[in-house]
């Protein structure tokens, strides 16, 4: 689906970055090191199921921490 | 008194351990970070250091090269050790096999419990992790990948080495000594902390897109489409069988937002494959970069942070042994070590930096206020 990719690393960025703008470089320089430069995918972009993979990952690896860890 | 840095020459590991413990003094030690000349054992040096400092939480590394204020040294252990003015808190964990997303996972929630706190809720304003790899592993990747999906806490330092002989390398947690393993350490200081990666290069406007490359073993095979080592001298203006020399002053550099190069160096020319010391993936495009004079920008960034930090009392600095190598060439290391001679700071040269991912060719540092 077009788009989805661009809504992923959103929802990364929300997820991660909780309002906080100082983060999204972080999260971007994160994403650059794996191969996914944010700026390559808009809402008109086509499907990128490799990168999909990877940023749903990530998602999922942060939320885990947040379940996991805790005293 | 808050922190303290030292060094000792000493060849014999019990006598080192000694002379840094008295270097230290009455300091009450929350937290020990110590680079040791692999021509210690890394047992005999572990033990003598334990029998000195106790339990008190630390870790450290092999090193090709040890730095501390003012001096660039060889067949040494530098240490530093902060008390409860300079460390609120001071955690540390094993990474015990670094190509397991899983042991990466629990040693981070070791040093979430340890703080009270989720590993992903940990404020990174607070904390800042220090991680320091078996620079052989090919490994580093993979943990800074999962330490920078786990939490917002930024994680810096750098992969261990053995005087550029590149056999064993070694990490220590608690003074015992580990390969094929990452050492953290979470620390929460106590006044506020600043993060610094500098590098010396200019970027051009030539770029390598990567088409066609084996992850796993950090190899190139192919640049805009062309067999990598014909592509990469072509851009460069130079014969294929020039190339190896041009690879220490023109590196590849992945750009970030704010035009800064993440370093990617190519290690060496394997058939028509360029074999690199990170980690780069397909689609990347990198961007040639030309080197500059290390002292004269690093002194440059590092007054810049300086001004923007305030008062510093301590400089954790992560250096590339390919910058090493450079100052050594130049004989510059003397100047190099001059711009460090009046904070109180230990470092080592790597065999690749940490911050966020895997780099070369930077010296990344942690200031403490």
């Amino acid at each position: 689906m077009a788009g989805e990719t661009k809504r992923l690393i959103d929802e990364l960025m929300r997820v991660r970055a909780k309002g906080n703008p100082a983060l999204e470089p972080f999260v971007r320089v994160h994403l650059m090191l794996n191969g996914i430069d944010p700026a390559r995918y808009t809402e008109n972009t086509p499907s990128d199921p490799e990168a999909e993979r990877l940023v749903r990952k990530m998602i999922d690896d942060f939320r885990s921490q947040k379940a996991n860890g805790a005293p | 008194m808050t922190v303290k840095t030292t060094y000792s020459a000493q060849p014999d590991p019990k006598l080192a351990a000694q002379e840094l413990r008295r270097a230290i003094g009455d300091l009450d030690a929350r937290f020990v970070l110590f680079f040791a000349s692999p021509s210690h054992s890394p047992e005999a040096l572990g033990e003598a250091l334990a029998g000195e400092f106790g339990d008190v939480p630390s870790i450290g590394c092999t090193t090709a090269g040890e730095l501390v204020s003012g001096s660039m040294l060889k067949k040494s252990v530098v240490l530093l050790a902060g008390d409860d003015q300079t460390l609120r808190g001071a955690h540390v964990a094993l990474v015990e096999d670094m190509q397991r997303e899983a042991a990466v996972a629990a040693a981070l929630e070791t040093l979430g419990r340890a703080a009270g706190s989720a590993p992903a809720d940990l404020d990174p304003e607070r904390y800042v992790g220090l991680v320091l790899h078996d620079g052989l592993s090919l490994a580093e990747e993979q943990v800074m990948s999962q330490l920078s999906a786990r939490t917002n806490v930024p994680f810096v330092g750098g992969s261990a080495g053995d005087d550029a002989r590149f056999e064993r390398t070694y990490v220590y947690v608690n003074f015992a000594p580990h390969r094929g393993a990452s050492a953290l350490a979470l620390l929460e200081p106590s006044g506020s902390f600043g993060i610094l990666k500098t590098q010396s290069f200019e970027v051009t406007d030539r770029v390598l897109e990567v088409t066609q490359v084996d992850e796993a073993t950090r190899t190139v095979q192919g640049f805009n489409g062309q067999p990598a080592a014909e592509e990469y001298a072509r851009q460069l203006g130079v014969q294929p069988g020039e190339l190896e020399k041009h690879f220490r002053c023109n590196p590849l550099g992945l750009l970030m937002g704010d035009g800064k190069p993440y370093v990617r160096s190519p290690q060496r020319i394997d058939g028509s494959s360029v074999v690199f010391y990170c980690q780069v993936k397909p689609g990347m495009k990198l961007n040639v970069l030309r080197s500059l004079d290390i002292v004269e920008q690093t002194r440059k960034d590092l007054d810049a942070k300086l001004a923007e930090f305030g008062s510093c009392s301590a400089i954790l600095n992560f250096h590339c042994i390919l910058r090493t190598l450079e100052l050594e060439a130049g004989g510059q290391c003397d100047a190099y070590a001059a711009l460090f001679e009046k904070i109180p700071t230990i470092g080592f040269s790597t065999y690749g930096e940490s911050y966020i991912g895997h780099i070369n060719q930077t010296s990344t540092m942690v200031l403490l206020s």
